[in-house]
């Protein structure tokens, strides 16, 4: 089976690495991690990836902005936020700008790559954090 | 007197010493067993995915045995039969230090009702305290969510020990990782980590050692606050209050002069080591 390829957007290097290690030896392979909002929709442009899992709270470019940047450029694409937020405000803000779903810190390997697998099914709030 | 745990009580009152207490630990660590290890001698589960149920308990707010049955590893009935086990075998510090010989059954059952007294004095305390200070509910749900946080990544028993007003200072030897929230109330909460407790939790954040002077550790404490401070603005929304957190920062100790700022902090420990967490109310 081909792997569905995923971008990871978070300022964090601990949270890149955390999810890299987590989709290691699943069925989701990331090509790639960026740390900035305005760099990650200029690679988005160029690799398109499946998935792209994009942190709400980033300095600089914020991840609403990136959210609405990378729809602009392909309104399909699936985009996951991910953030420890998770009000019904901030939940509410990005679906109805388009995110497909909403994902909030903390989670654990196993919950995330369900979550992951059945995004094409559930789309929406699932808060799988506290 | 602070509230403490059981173990320092007995070795700040003189009735052990410290020897005494780290052999008691070291018999807990071999005699308490988590869920998970349990069914691994029980033959109902392989290590590899004991494993993989440690990690996850480290990471999720769910016990060892709710992740066996929620990861399909468990039956409800496997781990109620693995909780009976675990109940009969758990050892506490006082039955520890009477296993070693340090303390005798009457010694630790008069210890034990002093400790419950004062301790029960200091609980009351605490939650007067915590009642009396401004912007209490804030101030509630940062430190136990800080205290939640902190027990997972570390892996340690956490116990709050004071709330008080001060000064906000940050001590030399701790590392402050701090994240501004903003919205219909302003404020900036503050985790401050001493060394080994610095380097344990980037550990428990990453799941690699990490150097502690590294970017990926400080990127890791950061992550740590930004976990507290946005499931704090999550926990205050049903309570009224429309906020959001702004990116995490960190700093080192400032010098002896640094400038001072009321907070509301809490002292706190994780097992054997002191970590603090701040509450600055007003603008950034």
């Amino acid at each position: 089976m081909t792997p569905r390829t995923v971008m990871t957007v978070d300022d964090s290097a601990a949270i890149l690495t955390i999810i890299a290690a987590y989709l290691e030896d699943s069925e989701f392979k990331v090509i790639a991690s960026e740390r900035d909002g305005r760099r990650a929709v200029e690679v988005f442009r160029e690799i398109r990836p499946d998935i792209v899992l994009l942190d709400l709270i980033m300095p600089g470019q914020s991840g609403m902005e990136t959210l609405s940047q990378i729809l602009a450029l392909d309104p399909d694409t699936c985009v996951v936020m991910v953030s420890s937020l998770g009000t019904e405000d901030a939940v509410h803000q990005c679906l109805s700008t388009g995110a497909r779903s909403f994902l909030q810190k903390p989670f654990s390997r196993d919950a995330f790559i369900e979550f992951l697998r059945n995004l094409d099914e559930q789309p929406g709030d699932s808060r799988i954090g506290p | 007197m602070s509230s403490m745990f059981f173990g320092h009580y007995l070795l700040e009152n003189g009735v052990i010493g410290r020897e005494a207490l780290l052999d008691a630990i070291d018999r807990q660590r071999t005699t308490n067993r988590s869920l998970a290890d349990i069914a691994v001698g029980e033959g109902l589960l392989e290590q590899t995915k004991a494993d993989q149920i440690h990690a996850m308990f480290r990471v999720s707010n769910s016990s060892h045995g709710d992740l066996c049955i929620s990861e399909g590893r468990l039956s409800p009935a496997d781990v109620e039969r693995l909780i009976r086990i675990q109940s009969a075998e758990w050892i506490r510090i006082g039955a520890a230090l009477v296993e070693g010989g340090y303390l005798s059954d009457a010694a630790l059952t008069t210890q034990l009702e002093n400790f419950n007294t004062i301790e029960a004095a200091q609980q009351r305390t605490l939650e007067s305290e915590f009642n009396h200070l401004e912007e209490s509910v804030i101030v509630r749900a940062c430190t136990e969510l800080t205290l939640r946080h902190v027990a997972r990544i570390s892996g340690a028993p956490v116990k709050l020990q004071r709330i008080d007003p001060s000064d906000g200072i940050l001590k030399q030897g701790f590392r402050r990782f701090a994240q501004n929230i903003v919205g219909d109330r302003e404020f900036c909460v503050t985790l401050d980590l001493g060394e080994p407790l610095f380097s344990i939790a980037a550990k428990g954040m990453i799941g690699v050692d990490v150097d502690p002077t590294g970017d990926a550790a400080r990127d890791a404490g950061c992550e740590l606050i930004n976990l507290i401070g946005g499931n704090a603005c999550t926990r205050l929304e049903p309570e009224g209050y429309t906020l959001r957190p702004e990116p995490p920062f960190s700093c080192d100790y400032l010098g002896p002069s640094q400038e001072k700022r009321p907070s509301i902090r809490g002292a706190a420990m994780a097992g054997d080591d002191i970590f603090e967490l701040n509450v600055f109310i007003g603008p950034p």
